[in-house]
């Protein structure tokens, strides 16, 4: 008689294909990663000052370069599948300008916040070096095609940004559970971390194109839950033969 | 009259450089930093040494038809930054470093080489030893670096100026644009307790960021009529 009994499995063995290539960039703990074509924009926001206007609502679109696991039998590089997020209703609370000795640093927390990962195809998101003028009709519409793969929603967002000179730079940092696409059953309902650099200053010289607020490079953590599959006494057995 | 006639005609037929796009990528990484030397239970303390090791995630332009993760495993170190002062208000903190640290970016093969590894408690067997035993591709000067963070919302950033200047692989990176950033987000360590849980012991924070150049110069064609327009 077969039984169908739970078992915990690591993370790392429930590639459901064969592994990319890209299990060797992956290290500790990144689950999913962004670098070069991510890009967020607010409603209310100075670019000159680092200010987001309390009731500002923050959105990031994006394109994913690096899958660990327990994706790794997805390819950001796959000619026919362009691999998207889409990050949104992040409502500012205001920005604060603190100095700290010829550092400044701006604070802002957000409230809420979803985020989706899409599979679309064709490859037709804009990326770093054609970022449209917003407002645009491709964003976020070509970041937001093809199926959910992943979303859920955000806490705790906050971003910083510092000037110490010619430095600037900054930070975003917050919480992420997975709430559905059709590979949540991969992460399970654990909480981990979404953060990463922020850049704030504008193109030409900085990383930011005008009309957006600035340039995220970040990732999404491996939750510490384990998601449960279905097996069956045979192949219980058969891990303690 | 011929002479010059030739002359202005080569002028017209002349590019005139303009700067066709915005900084970009260079290469994207993430991994964990530490402190090394410690000296004492203060954060970046003056003279305690910042440290980042971790893998490349993605490359830009410049470096894609050369990086092949199907060949080789690619890995970065940013080391040699000694705190020269820091400053602090509550839960910020901004620290200072001296010039002349590294930035690298190594390949090492997944057919013999030796995967990276953190460990814990770093420098150790394998930290930062199994990420810069590969070939190195390319490296640079990094100047003027600063670091802050917010113990409070456990998080903080560092950037400095990195300059690309030596590697094999500096070859595909135009004299011109060698000058850039190194940029850096970092979280994981907040006032109330440990690192994050995804932070091996011993390591500070998670990093994400990228090493970042100006945007290669490109040419572009004039006619005769724009070159005399500039003269008038």
């Amino acid at each position: 008689m077969k039984k169908i009994i739970g078992v915990a499995a690591a993370a790392a063995l429930l590639a459901t294909g064969a592994a990319t290539s890209a299990f060797a960039q992956c290290g500790t703990g990144v689950m999913i990663k962004f670098d070069a074509d991510a890009f967020a924009y607010e409603t209310s926001y100075v670019n000159a000052t680092y200010h987001s206007n309390p009731g500002s609502v923050l959105s990031m679109v994006g394109i994913v370069d690096l899958f660990c696991a327990p994706f790794l039998d997805l390819d950001p590089s796959d000619p026919t599948t362009e691999y998207t997020f889409y990050i949104t209703n992040l409502t500012s609370a205001g920005t604060t300008a603190i100095p700290v000795g010829p550092t400044t640093f701006y604070e802002t927390d957000y409230s809420g916040g979803t985020w989706e990962i899409h599979a679309g195809s064709p490859r037709n998101a804009p990326n770093a070096g054609g970022m449209p003028a917003l407002p645009s009709a491709l964003v976020p519409a070509n970041f937001t095609d093809g199926p959910v793969i992943l979303s859920g929603t955000l806490s705790g967002f906050h971003v910083e940004v510092t000037t110490t000179g010619a430095n600037i730079n900054g930070s975003f940092n917050s919480t992420y559970v997975t709430t559905g696409g059709t590979l949540a059953g991969r992460v399970g309902s654990g909480s981990a971390s979404f953060a990463g650099n922020w850049c704030p200053t504008m193109q030409p010289t900085g990383c930011t194109p005008a009309t957006y607020s600035a340039h995220p490079n970040g990732k999404w953590d491996t939750p510490g839950t384990t998601p449960t599959l279905p097996s069956s006494w045979g192949r219980m057995k058969m891990l303690y033969r | 009259m011929k002479r010059k006639a030739l002359l202005l005609i080569f002028t017209a037929c002349l590019a005139f450089a303009t700067r066709a796009g915005a900084d970009q990528l260079l290469f994207g990484f993430t991994g964990f930093d530490y402190q090394d030397p410690n000296l004492d239970g203060t954060y970046l303390d003056v003279g305690e040494g910042y440290n980042v090791i971790g893998f490349v995630t993605g490359v830009g332009l410049l470096l894609d038809p050369y990086f092949d993760d199907t060949v080789n495993q690619y890995t970065i170190q940013i080391h040699n930054l000694t705190v020269t002062s820091r400053t602090s208000l509550g839960s910020l903190l901004a620290v200072n470093f001296a010039n002349g640290g590294r930035a690298s970016y190594f390949a090492d093969p997944l057919l013999g080489g030796t995967n990276a590894t953190y460990g814990i408690n770093p420098p150790n067997a394998t930290a930062p030893s199994t990420f810069i035993d590969g070939s190195m591709r390319i490296t640079g000067s990094v100047d003027n670096f600063v670091l802050t963070y917010n113990f409070s919302t456990n998080q903080g950033s560092f950037s400095g100026n990195m300059t690309v200047d030596g590697g094999p692989d500096a070859d595909y990176v135009p004299a011109e644009v060698r000058s850039g950033w190194v940029l850096g987000g970092l979280s994981g360590n907040g006032l109330s307790g440990p690192p994050n849980a995804t932070v091996p012991t011993g390591y500070d924070h998670q990093v994400s960021g990228e090493c970042r150049h100006p945007d290669v110069t490109s040419a572009t064609h004039a006619t005769w009529g724009a070159v005399k327009a500039l003269y008038r």
